[in-house]
Parts: structure tokens; sequence; C-alpha cells
């Protein structure tokens, strides 16, 4: 078998922007979704020939909000990663935000080959959607999940901010409560982190008005155990699902897997080099070759390995590591879990949830021991 | 040679920002045979190269011919004088360089603390004093009351002084006429032997050291071998001269009265102590001008590098700085928390901001540096006295016969309604009062004897916030007295770290560890652990605060397979570690040190 390989298709558009959000997109009107699907489907075919390309383990729409193209520009694009070469067990996942596709889309999406949805939530409590600049309210993440089921989905995840305003524990359990109900088998639960010229970060200068690190500690925390508690097992810092349920794509990132990222802001790690397409205009202009457009990214595996399985339960493996690295990591991981903050595996260590929210510590630390 | 009827020398005198530059700028441009736009572009030129060359602040005095009314050539020369109560010694012998000062006062401000110690001092050193009256542009200027007040305060006529803007080019030629009609020409002898006295001193990377003098008797030739009477210092002249606005020119000899340079390949400022007696080697004065002093430290502080690797960076440029400011001393020093730095000696508190500026400034530096210290003398028991400039070397208590600090007599000058927040502070400050005298209805002069080390932290800044920035501060040093002192330790993770030990008075010492304590505690970064903080007296534990363990970080995801949101983190947050201190297994940040000198609120 070969080395798993994934694409990622990148929709850059959404009805509205949301109030946290610094990923790149912008509302579409159809001529737009059109020239930009075209431009999208010539990319992907000029995949084929490519060294080193083998058929696509997983295809992942992420955006922006890909469901705003419509059913039959997103089958024309998965149609068009066919023809380059999917795997015959493929996961195939597409975001999509509460009340943005309905029941007959998705069976229509469904029936196209997309087997996995990933379903943008956020949360269960009204005043947190409306502060957070969602057009959707609980009862739609409700419908938009059991529509899922009923097309077809097994494969369903829903998304979960934590550290959002005025948010306490309860408030968090509720939501994590009322996901679980949707008998959804994936989550995610990210912490809300301002990025600087979105308006949450105008509504919140230097983060105050936000719960402090304590408080978000205390929710993650809690619903992590929630979530395992209920058989979710926390699989990254902010994913967690039934066995058998991880993302196939989103684990490649964080084991350095291979990936092609096709869009603009879409990255890419492919033939040994990280590269990506830059935000803005430019993706659909005329190529000669498929990567035209891109810029390296710097590249450091040593590094990168250290800091991405950090990120998951498997953990660091240390004999992947150089000699110099994997003694720091040791040493470093080593004191951490005397607190309670990693644990070790077969290998080596992994972190425990306390661990993951200290992360940026823990690993920065090895890399300043290992590399100085 | 030079007829000294013809000669006029004179310095400014100003509060800060009442525009003594400004008027400077005037009278060299008036006096110019070039454009006033050329010039100052020279100028500026000049000053450039000069910082390129690590020379810092341009010539302090210059030569101007003046074609007055009367239709004769005057020879003015004007020497600049250092702006700050730490200079106060430079700006004394800068003045008795001189005949006559004027005395700016800014139209809408009026007479300040400066005005009045800088005019006592010019007073003292024998100089006429020549008001000007500037910034008479200004909405808020009111000149009969800036008159008024130098009459009522000072004491001097001010009824005919020249009413300008030097901002705006106002009335300058009434200054130089008045320089004219009213400074007094030099007397001197030229046969005499050779006394002149260095104001100001250079160094130059091409030509060592260059000396700025004024002859007072006899004659200075290219070619003569002069002596430093102070220093002992032999040199032979290569070259002598008048300092033009354009640059040094050269000439081969000059006379009493002669405001001029000389270089003699001097390699170090040292040799050329501001305040010495030049005379001719071989025919040498019998006594050479009174009032020479050393330049004193009054301020200790430690200065480490942030990044320990560029501890010899530093050294350089401690080292460069010192060519051109024979006050500043160092000597190496380590701590346990910071490394290897400098122990470094001040005439001040603005003298230490300085040099601390210049080198982030001037040589890119981060740099860490200590709560500043005093110089203490110790008697200890043995009878053996010592002086103590770094709170590490304090002796064990138990061994103490009596301590000494320094006292400063303070004049502050503030309006009416600030005198009571000024005592409350100076109160706090363990000021000994010794009184107010009402200069006229919107000005008070509030007279305190400190404890300098009360002053040295943040005496100035608490000063100026609680009085909207009214009130002006000027202090000098008058004796040691015996005080109840104490040191105070701080363990961080029950670890003393050396670096912020500090001498604090008995009376002091719990409030101000209770203040210290939690000032860290702000400041110390949450670590991956709980940190307690003490501060302690002899082993005895006299605050305590604790940093709760950092439990969260920012998380950032990696979207799309994006990592490099993560890996900015990342490296901010090596970024940040690396600047850190690690005492024992606690990091410590610039700020935390810099928080310990903080006090006031």
């Amino acid at each position: 078998m070969s080395e798993p390989l994934g694409l990622y298709l990148h929709v850059p558009f959404c009805r509205a922007k949301c109030r946290y959000c610094d990923f790149f997109s912008a509302p579409g009107d159809e001529a737009a979704q059109e020239a930009y699907t075209g431009a999208l489907i010539r990319r992907i075919r000029a995949l084929r020939g490519l060294a080193g390309l083998r058929p696509f383990s997983s295809v992942y729409f992420g955006g922006g909000t890909p469901t705003v193209l419509g059913r039959a520009r997103l089958v024309r694009l998965l149609d068009a990663a066919a023809d380059v070469g999917l795997a015959p067990d493929a996961e195939v996942s597409v975001e999509a935000n509460p009340a943005t596709v309905d029941r007959a889309g998705l069976a229509a999406l469904r029936r196209a080959g997309f087997n996995r949805l990933s379903v943008g939530a956020q949360s269960f409590d009204p005043g947190e959607l409306a502060l957070l600049g969602r057009l959707h309210g609980p009862d739609d993440v409700r419908r938009t999940v059991s529509d899922a089921f009923a097309a077809g989905f097994e494969n369903v995840s829903l998304d979960l901010m934590l550290g959002l305003p005025g948010q306490t524990v309860p408030r968090v359990l509720s939501s994590v409560r009322a996901a679980l109900e949707t008998g959804v088998s994936h989550l995610s639960a990210y912490c809300l982190k301002l990025e600087p010229g979105t308006p949450m970060a105008r509504d919140y200068p230097d983060g105050r008005g936000l719960p402090d690190g304590d408080e978000t500690a205390d929710a993650y925390l809690a619903a992590a155990a929630a979530l395992s508690g209920a058989g979710l097992e926390q699989y990254e810092i902010s994913n967690f699902a039934r066995p058998g349920r991880a993302c196939r794509h989103n684990l490649l990132y964080w084991t350095l897997g291979e990936y092609v990222g096709l869009g603009p802001s879409a990255h890419s790690d492919f033939g040994g080099r990280r590269f990506y397409f830059p935000r803005g205009a430019g993706f659909s202009a005329p190529f000669s070759s498929v990567f035209d457009g891109t810029l390296p990214e710097e590249t450091d595996r040593e590094e990168e390995r250290v800091m991405l399985s950090l990120r998951t339960a498997a953990g660091l493996d240390l004999s992947s590591l150089a000699p110099e690295t994997a003694r720091a990591a040791a040493e470093v991981l080593s004191a951490v879990a005397a607190r309670g903050l990693a644990a070790p595996t077969e290998t080596g260590f992994r972190l425990t949830p306390e661990g993951f929210l200290v992360s940026n510590q823990i690993i920065s630390e090895i890399l300043l021991k290992g590399m100085s | 040679m030079s007829n000294t009827e013809n000669i006029r020398n004179f310095s400014i005198i100003a509060h800060i920002d009442h525009g003594k530059s400004t008027l400077a700028d005037r009278l060299l441009e008036a006096c110019s045979a070039v454009s006033s736009r050329d010039m100052t572009d020279q100028l500026l030129d000049n000053m450039e190269l000069e910082r390129e060359r690590g020379i810092t602040i341009k010539a302090r005095a210059v030569n101007l011919n003046y074609t007055a009314a009367d239709g004769k050539t005057y020879e003015l020369n004007l020497i600049d004088t250092p702006g700050h109560v730490d200079f106060n010694y430079e700006v004394s012998r800068s003045l008795r360089a001189c005949e006559a000062a004027l005395l700016v006062v800014d139209a809408s401000q009026g007479v300040e603390a400066q005005t009045l110690s800088n005019t006592y001092l010019a007073v003292d050193n024998g100089l006429e004093i020549l008001p000007v009256i500037n910034k008479i542009d200004l909405p808020a200027a009111d000149v009969p009351r800036a008159k008024k007040e130098i009459e009522d305060i000072i004491g001097i006529l001010a009824e005919d002084a020249p009413c300008i803007s030097a901002k705006q080019g106002l009335n300058i030629p009434d200054v130089l006429e008045r320089i004219v009609r009213d400074v007094p020409p030099p007397k001197g002898d030229p046969d005499a032997p050779l006394k002149a006295l260095i104001f100001d001193s250079q160094y130059d990377p091409y030509r060592g050291v260059i000396v700025f003098f004024r002859i007072f008797d006899g004659t200075l030739r290219t070619g003569d071998t002069v002596h430093m009477m102070a220093t002992g210092a032999d040199f032979d002249v290569v070259e002598i001269g008048k300092m033009h606005p354009l640059g040094l020119a050269p000439c081969g000899e000059l006379g009493p009265g002669c405001v001029g340079y000389l270089t003699a390949s001097i390699k170090s400022l040292r040799d050329t102590a501001v305040g010495d007696t030049v005379t001719l080697a071989a025919r040498p004065a019998a006594e050479p001008l009174p009032g020479y002093r050393k330049a004193q430290s009054m301020v200790f502080s430690g200065i480490y590098p942030d990044d320990g690797s560029r501890y010899p960076d530093l050294r350089d440029a401690l080292e460069k700085l010192q060519l051109n400011d024979a006050a500043l001393s160092f000597e190496p020093e380590t701590s346990a928390a910071l490394g290897f730095g400098f122990r470094c000696g001040f005439l001040g508190l603005l003298h230490m901001e300085i040099i601390q500026e210049r080198l982030e400034r001037e040589f890119n530096f981060d740099i860490i540096t200590t709560a500043p210290s005093v110089i203490y003398k110790v008697r200890l028991r043995s009878g053996e006295e010592v002086t103590i400039d770094n709170p590490q070397n304090w002796p064990d208590p138990a061994g103490i016969d009596c301590a000494f600090e320094p006292f400063v007599r303070a004049s502050i000058i503030t309006p009416p309604e600030y005198v009571g927040s000024i005592m409350e502070l100076c109160q706090e400050r363990r000021g000994i009062h010794k009184g107010i005298d009402y200069l006229d209805p919107d000005r008070v002069e509030v007279r305190y004897e400190l404890p300098l080390n009360e002053i040295i932290y943040d005496f100035f800044d608490s000063l100026k916030s609680r009085t909207k920035g009214y009130a002006s501060l000027d202090y000098e040093l008058i004796d040691y007295r015996p005080s109840q002192l104490l040191k105070l330790d701080i363990l961080l993770n029950g670890e003393p770290v050396d670096a912020l030990s500090f001498i604090v008075h008995s009376d002091k010492a719990y409030a101000r560890a209770r203040k210290i304590a939690e000032r860290l505690k702000d400041n110390i970064p949450r670590q991956l652990f709980e940190i307690p903080v003490q501060a302690a007296v002899g082993g005895k534990i006299i605050a305590r605060e604790t940093v709760k363990a950092l439990r969260k970080d920012v998380l950032a995801k990696c979207y799309g397979g994006d990592i490099t949101r993560k890996k900015k983190l990342l490296e901010k947050q090596k970024e940040g570690k690396k600047r850190m201190r690690s005492v024992g297994s606690v990091n410590l940040s610039h700020e935390a040190f810099m928080a310990v000198l903080k006090l006031d609120e």
C-alpha cells in the first residue's frame, strides 16, 4: 500500500464573515463561484502526472464555507479529484455551516462520494452564537446533523468554541452535552484566539472581557473530561472521536504526512517541500505548471516533528529524533510528567490534557534545549 | 594678536526647554557668513559624521565674528553648558570660562528651579547676568510677569531685557548688541605664565582628545609643551585654533581672553579633566586656577547584556562611551542571576539614563540594569570603614557599628497648589523640611534635605506626576549621616537573587518589601510551576507572594495544514524565553528586574 496523500481544496466564499475569523474568504456571486470552481478544477486536473502523485487517501473541502458553492459545483470538484485518482476507501470531508445545506443536498453529496461532514456549530448557546456573528441558531445545528444522518452520512463532526465571553464551565458543558445528544461521532473544540484585525479583536482589546487563561483552562479540561467520559477519545489537542472516527485527513498534518492544498491560502507539504498559495487574487490566473504562484515555506522536520506529534495522543516517538533533540525532549518531558503534564508511552511521551494547554511552553523549552 | 577689548565670552543659561539651543542657533546664523539654510545643513552633517565616528555632542563652544552697530567687529565666544543638575560641576566650569551669562526665561513659564540654580551658579562665578525674555510669540506669553519675576526672585534688573522669539528669529540683533555693550571684555596678561581653564574635551579617533579651553593669562602657541596642573600630564601641542561654526579653524597662537582648542595626540580623556588648568611646561604658573575637583560618581548600578554572549561587546560599548564621558566609570561584576556585567558609576540619575539609552540606541543593546544604589559608608565594629556601592557587598549586620548614607539639599519650585502633595512626597521619602519661600504669588520654593537613596528611584517621576509636570527639582550633595540601613534580599523559589537585593532604611523595609514582592508577582511570567516570591532581611522573611502556575497558552490551530501560525507562536515563545534570565529554575524577564525600580503607584 502506498503512503497516504491528502488533497485540500479551499473554498474562499462565505455568506458573511464571522466576527472572529481571519481565514481567507469573501462573499462571491454566482459568476465568481463558477469562475473559481473552473480554476480549481483546472488545477486539480493539472496534478495528473505529477511526480510522486498517487490516489488520494483523503480529500478535504475547507473554507470559507464550501457548501456555499452548491452541491453541483462540489460534485464537479470531487469528480475532478476522482479523475486524477481517489483511493477506494478515501475519506472525503466537507465543511458545512448549519442551515447552508438541506437534506436533499446532503443526500446528493453523499451519493457523489462525500462521506464525512464537519458542521461548524461553535456553540449551542444562542447568545454565544450571536456574539460570534454566526448566522444560525442551536436548532439549525441539530437539524443539519439529523439531515446528514438521514442522507446517509455516518461520519459527522461538530466544531465547538471555548473561551468565549461570559462562558462558564456549566455553559460549556451544556453545549458539549447538546453536541453529544446529536449523536455525532467526532467533535473539535477550539479555544478562541483573537486574530488581529477581526471585529472581535476590536471588541475585546488585549483580550479584556474574555475569560482568562485559568477560566478557559477549566472549561477545556471540563469539556475534555465530558467527551472522554462519553466515549469520544481525545486524539489531538482539539479533537475527539469515537474509535475509528478520527479525521484521517487532519491526522496527516500532525504526522508529517503528505498533502496537496489548492486555492488561495492553501498549504501543501509534498515532495519534501512545504509551500502555499498566497491569499488574494492570482490563483485563478492561467498557469503553466500546477504549483505556479506558490511560495516556499521554511521547513525544519525535526522541529515540526516535536511540535506536531506532541499535539496528538500518540505523542512523540523519541527514536524518530536526532540524539540531541531526543535528549532534550526526554529531559523536559520527564520533568513535566512529574507535574502531570505529560505521560510516558511505549516510544516516548505524550502530553496530558493539562499538558496540551501549556504545550507551547513545553515544546519551546524542548526546542531551545535541543537546538542550542 | 587679537585685542581683548573686542572679545566677548558668554554662555547661555536657562531652565530646560526655555529655548537655550534655539537662541544659540539664531546667534550662529546672525553671525555667520553662510546662509542659514546652508549652515543648518552643514551643522547637521557635521553632527551625523561625528556620530558615525563615535563622537557624541557638537562642540560646546563656538567662535563668532559680529559687526556691531558701532561698526567694529567683535569676537563672540559662546560657551554652551550642559543642561542638567547632574552636570552642575561641568556647568560651573563652563561658566568660569565666561564674563557673562545670558539668562533666557520663557515668557510663558517665568522663573523655574534651574533658572534659579543656574543663575546662582553664574553669580557665584562672578558673571554678569543679561536677562533675555524668550518665546514672546506664544499666546500664553506674559512679558511683564516674566520681567517682574526676574527682578523679584533673582534680584536683577530686567526692565530693558531684550524680548525675543528665538524660534521665529524675532529681535535677535537686540541680543547681540546687548552682548557687545554689557559683557565685560576679558582681562589678562599676555606675557604672564600660561593659565588656561579646560571646560570641555572630546575624543576624536583621528586626532586624539580635543581640549577646549579659555586662556586667562599668557599665550599659547603651536609646538608648546603644555602641562596639566591637576593630572600632571605633559603634551606637545600639535594644533591650536578656534571653533568656527563650520568646523575647527587652526591658528598659530592664542592670547588672554581667547577661547580655543588644542590637540596634542592625547589618548585618554582622563588626562584632560574638565576644570584642570593648562600651563606651559617650560614656564609653569605658580598656582592653578581655583575650583578643580574630580568628577564624582554619585549613583551606581549594574548593567548586564540581555544576551549574555554580548558581554565583550558591552565592554567595547562602555569603553567607547567613556572616551567622551570621563564621568562614566565601570568595572566588571558578576551576578549569580545575571551573569557577567559591569558596575557602572554615574554623576546622577539623568546621567545613568543617558548612558542606558545610548547603549540601547547607539549600540543596539538590550540591557538589564539593577536597582541604582548610592555610595554608603559603613563603620564596622572592627573600626574599619568601608564604602559600599553595591548591595551585594553589604557587610554582615552583626559586624556593623554604624552605617551612613548621603544626603542632598533639594530645592523644588512649584505653583502653590502643589505644596501639600510635594511635602507629602518628601515626607514619605524621609525628607527633612528646611523651609518654604513664597517667591511670588504663583511660585513657591520648597526646601528639603533628603537621603539621596530616596531620590534615585523614582522621585522625579513622582514629583512630575503629582504636580502635573509643573514642579522643577534641583539638588546637591551635602553630607553623610548615620542611618538605620538594612539589606533587603529577594528570594524566588527559595533562592536569593543577588541582583534584586537593595539597601533600605529600616522604617521602610516592610512597606518596600511588600511592594516589591507584589511587583515581582505581577511581572514574573507564570511558569509551569508555582513560584514563591519572598523578601527577607537577614534571613527573616518579611513579605511573601506567590506566582501561580501557568495553566494555558495560546493554542493555534493547524487549519488546512497551515502550521505557520503555530510556528510563529513557538518562535515568539522561544524568543521570549531567550530574553529571560534563568535564576535557579525561575525565568525572569527584563520587566521583572525593572519592576523593582518603580515604587510609586
